[in-house]
């Protein structure tokens, strides 16, 4: 792909995503949206392989009825209140909607089948787009509206707990893995977005943080399955000392900055009377903990003999940037102390 | 704190950077770590003396009853080190380092936890634990069932205290703070309901699994089997007393009014654990399973002793952990120099021993006897008082207790007379003789138990 | 629960019967002609059957530190003198001197004595009150 090609693309990127944030209009919100996705699109579909663009017609057909429905809930809700404006959308109808387009966009459990079949057809950089920069106009949007009943939003971070969890479990798939860990991770955040819109965006943050060094390593080590991953240790020894640490702050155990997160939310849930549900949501972190765990065993903590094809890569060195790997993976594991400046950073 | 946390944070950059020309890695280390035991002697004295919890840190302090604790982590870590030697030997230096940096990283949060006066950074340090345990099982473990050893280790710890968290935090709540220094003059709390028992139970079972509890211990003796030297030492000695440090800092202060009723069923349960696991300990062929087993015996009879909330239960529940903590680490060291020699923890393979490890003997000799609480060491102290506030409570607890001392006795004399006495079989004939690093290991673990005869009152905590 | 117990009850002669088997020594009467035969059959320890060379063999005086007799010997040096010396003896002698914590020896001293005190004065061993309450000086109500 050109650069200047590839340097429009990134920018309508960006520019889609910028006006969601900057909108308080449904319309243009919905533009940004749309901006956004036609921009993905010549970026996920730049290999011409079967699966590359079976993928990008699923995210196009799955992101275009998510905008539309949301464009039609807007206009529903211009139709019964009189007003386009995001903060003042008060019909419980529309909102109900917009949730759950919303939802679908962001693959959101029960509507989040599309995700690893998506994941699953494109390459590690663009996965990491997709699991992190895509996710932050709707989550933008989901963050202004107000959801005139709780339940709808437990059950959607619950079923995305749990959904993901489960999802995960039985594949070998590391980008599948990946989408389902993505789909577990945003359960988390909507849980609380009714109760702390400022923890919803430190959950983000922390989750991108997270989600970037894991991505940035699977591509150092161009690892896309278990098995690759089992022989990627003798490539970067120490490396691959540190990703069970990333991994493991993904699930979200205590020492890491991933627990982070997962902590503040709980805290929340339980102070707004809902330890039943803090409970749940914590036990359902397992489920996704064990596919972690999974990856760990595979990577770093079994000794898998290394074949000789597998040994020329040794010796070759990456043309990727290790900076970036290594700022994300310091800061995936080692931000936990820092909870106190990460709530200011916040304004919680 | 600074003066033992921060020599531990240097161990990392020792390990890192040291040039083993005279002296391996292994050995520095364990030296500095030696001396970080005497630093933190010195200090935890002191501050048992002088300080009581008074002028530190509001984060992190000791109480009366928790230098035992940091003392026995800082004690049993350069003898894990010294332990792992002949499992490191043939490890590339990098490796030898990472385990290392491990085994300091756990003696870390250990520090922390034992020290740590807000509810949430024990909890924080608690999980923190299980990561360079975990690695240690399941990275430096032998068998391919070590993997899921960790996984057994890892999620019956962890669900069982994803609801703790929740129960602090509904407990922060409600009071406001998760200080112990504050929560002792908070108003008691009004527990009535339903839900508050569910609390209770969430707030306790964390530490009754990590115990661990007859029926939620099935993690700890395939933990132990695959686990390394170092991992099962550490995993015996010092992270089951986490659990039950925890319970005695848990019970004591919130769960006051409920736990009179909600204990009982926990308490016959952990006492029928002690002659169940007994009963197991007589028919085990594998000689780690059976120190394993036995762990959860005597840990049963801690947390009967801490559930019965007397004063004589508390301070027999300590001593009854600082002398376990002593006393099934050198047995899992005897196991180990048996595997080491032999690549087998079949009881059956290593049998006869005291004909060509005469020495070795008589610290089987000594480790029996002390896993059997023979008079005057202090496991019979810390039994004798468990019994003791448990008949108070109940005369009928004499029967499980009883016959718990009677089949601790018989498993461990069938232990010491089937690995020691009778003849030796053929195959043992060529065995290397042992070495003076374990019988440094070894004096390093027992010696301490035989003085603290002379000194009973150093582990008693409440009473003396 | 019922249902086990067939199975331990026939369980239980196979153990007794096993139990007879488990315990005498399968191995030939030992005595110096027994032992001369078995190590005949078995080679030295240089060859032991797992492929191992025993480190005895290059050093004699091997502690188990290294395998280099110099870092071998300095290691057990070392080693004996941080662990036994220094925190064995002199840690044990520091503890042995400490001063008396929370009062707790003189308490018991205090005590023992004042229990002798009294049994030789023929008093209770506890007075009822531990103030004497004539000395006790109540305020008066009135002032205010």
């Amino acid at each position: 792909m050109s650069p200047y090609i590839l340097a429009i693309l990134l920018f309508s990127l960006g520019l889609g995503t910028t006006i969601t944030f900057s909108s308080t209009h449904w319309l243009l919100a919905w533009v940004g949206l749309e901006i956004n996705t036609l921009a993905m699109l010549p970026l996920m579909a730049q290999n011409h392989h079967p699966r590359a663009v079976e993928a990008a017609t699923k995210y196009f057909l799955i992101q275009a009825s998510g905008a539309a429905v949301l464009l039609f809930a807007g206009v529903i809700n211009a139709w019964l209140t009189g007003q386009w404006d995001i903060h003042q959308a008060a019909h419980p109808l529309p909102i109900a909607i917009i949730t759950l387009a919303l939802s679908l966009k962001l693959g959101l459990a029960p509507l989040h089948s599309w995700l690893p079949e998506v994941f699953q057809g494109l390459n590690l950089t663009t996965n990491l787009i997709l699991a992190t920069w895509q996710k932050l106009a709707p989550l933008a949007l989901m963050l202004q509206i107000q959801p005139p009943h709780s339940s709808l939003l437990i059950f959607l971070g619950l079923m995305s707990t749990l959904g993901g969890g489960w999802g995960g479990l039985n594949q070998t798939q590391l980008r599948k893995i990946l989408a389902y860990s993505s789909t577990a991770q945003l359960g988390w955040m909507i849980l609380v977005v009714q109760f702390s819109p400022s923890l919803t965006t430190l959950a983000i943050l922390v989750y991108v943080v997270t989600t970037s060094a894991t991505f940035l390593t699977l591509k150092l080590n161009k690892a896309t399955n278990i098995n690759m991953l089992a022989i990627s240790w003798a490539k970067a020894p120490a490396l691959m000392a540190l990703t069970p640490l990333v991994l493991l702050s993904l699930a979200g155990l205590p020492p890491m900055t991933g627990f982070m997160p997962k902590w503040l939310i709980l805290q929340e849930l339980s102070k707004q009377g809902l330890p039943a549900t803090a409970t749940i949501t914590a036990l359902t972190a397992l489920l996704s903990l064990y596919y972690y765990l999974r990856l760990t065993y595979a990577m770093t903590l079994t000794m898998f003999p290394n074949n000789i094809t597998s040994t020329p890569p040794w010796r070759l060195p990456s043309a990727q940037l290790t900076l970036p790997l290594a700022i994300l993976a310091l800061a995936a594991i080692s931000l936990l102390p820092l909870t106190p400046a990460a709530m200011a950073l916040v304004a919680l | 704190m600074v003066k033992f946390l921060f020599p531990t944070l240097m161990l990392h950059i020792h390990a890192d950077l040291t040039n083993y020309r005279l002296m391996t890695l292994i050995t520095q280390s364990s030296g500095h770590r030696l001396m970080i035991a005497m630093i933190n002697v010195h200090l935890t004295l002191k501050m048992a003396q002088w300080l009581d919890e008074q002028h530190l840190n509001p984060y992190m302090a000791q109480t009366p009853y928790l230098p035992h604790f940091v003392l026995l982590t800082c004690w049993l870590l350069p003898l894990m080190i010294i332990s792992s030697q002949h499992h490191m030997a043939t490890e590339p230096i990098n490796r030898q380092r990472t385990y290392i940096m491990l085994l300091t990283s756990l003696q870390f949060f250990l520090i922390l936890a034992f020290s740590a006066t807000e509810l949430i950074m024990f909890y924080l340090m608690f999980e923190a634990t299980l990561l360079p345990t975990l690695m240690i099982i399941t990275r430096w473990g032998n068998q391919a069932e070590r993997l899921n050893a960790g996984m057994y280790f890892l999620f019956y710890t962890l669900a069982s205290s994803l609801p703790l968290l929740v129960a602090l935090l509904l407990l922060q709540n409600t009071t406001g703070t998760l200080s112990l220094l504050t929560l002792q003059y908070s108003n008691p709390l009004n527990l009535s309901t339903y839900a508050d028992k569910l609390w209770w139970a969430g707030c306790l079972i964390a530490f009754l699994v990590k115990m661990p509890l007859y029926g939620a211990h099935l993690w700890l003796p395939k933990a132990h089997v695959e686990a390394p030297v170092a991992g099962s030492m550490i995993l015996a000695a010092v992270l089951l007393k986490l659990g039950g440090y925890g319970m005695m800092r848990m019970i004591l202060l919130v769960l006051e009014p409920l736990s009179k009723e909600l204990s009982y069923p926990f308490i016959v349960f952990a006492l029928w654990g002690v002659v169940m696991t007994g009963l197991i300990c007589l028919r085990q062929t594998d000689l780690k399973s059976l120190i394993a087993y036995s762990s959860v015996s005597h840990m049963g009879l801690v947390v009967g002793g801490i559930l019965v909330q007397t004063p004589w239960g508390f301070a027999g529940a300590l001593i009854l952990m600082i002398a376990h903590g002593l006393t099934s680490s050198a047995l899992f060291c005897l196991a180990n120099t048996n595997y080491e020699r032999i690549h087998s923890r079949n009881i059956l393979l290593a049998r006869g021993l005291q004909m060509v490890l005469p020495l070795m003997t008589t610290w089987w000799f000594i480790a029996s006897l002390a896993n059997l609480a023979l008079p005057p060491l202090p496991n019979l102290m810390g039994e004798l008082m468990i019994l003791t506030s448990l008949i108070n409570w109940s005369p009928w607890t004499l029967a499980l207790t009883g016959a718990g001392v009677l089949i601790t006795a018989s498993y461990s004399l069938y232990m010491f007379l089937m690995t020691q006495r009778g003849p030796l079989p053929t195959h043992l004939i060529a065995l290397d003789p042992s070495h003076s690093r374990e019988h440094l290991l070894m004096a390093l673990h027992l010696l301490p138990l035989l003085l603290l005869i002379f000194k009973p009152h150093l582990i008693w905590g409440w009473v003396s | 629960m019922l249902t086990r117990l067939p199975r331990l009850g026939l369980s239980l002669p196979r153990l007794l019967r096993n139990h007879p088997v488990r315990f005498v020594s399968q191995s030939k009467p030992s005595g110096a002609a027994g032992v001369a035969a078995v190590t005949e059959l078995h080679p030295p320890a240089e060859k032991s059957d797992h492929g191992e060379v025993s480190p005895y063999v290059k050093n004699p005086d091997y502690h188990g530190f290294s395998d280099d007799p110099v870092v071998d010997e300095w290691n057990m040096r070392v080693g004996f003198f941080f662990g036994i010396s220094v925190a064995l003896v002199i840690g044990g002698a520091f503890i042995h001197y400490l001063p008396d914590h929370g009062m707790r020896e003189w308490a018991r001293r205090e005590a023992e004595r004042v229990i002798v005190q009294r049994e030789q004065e023929g008093v209770p061993l506890l007075s009822e009150y531990y103030y004497d309450p004539n000395k006790i000086v109540v305020p008066g109500s009135g002032e205010e």
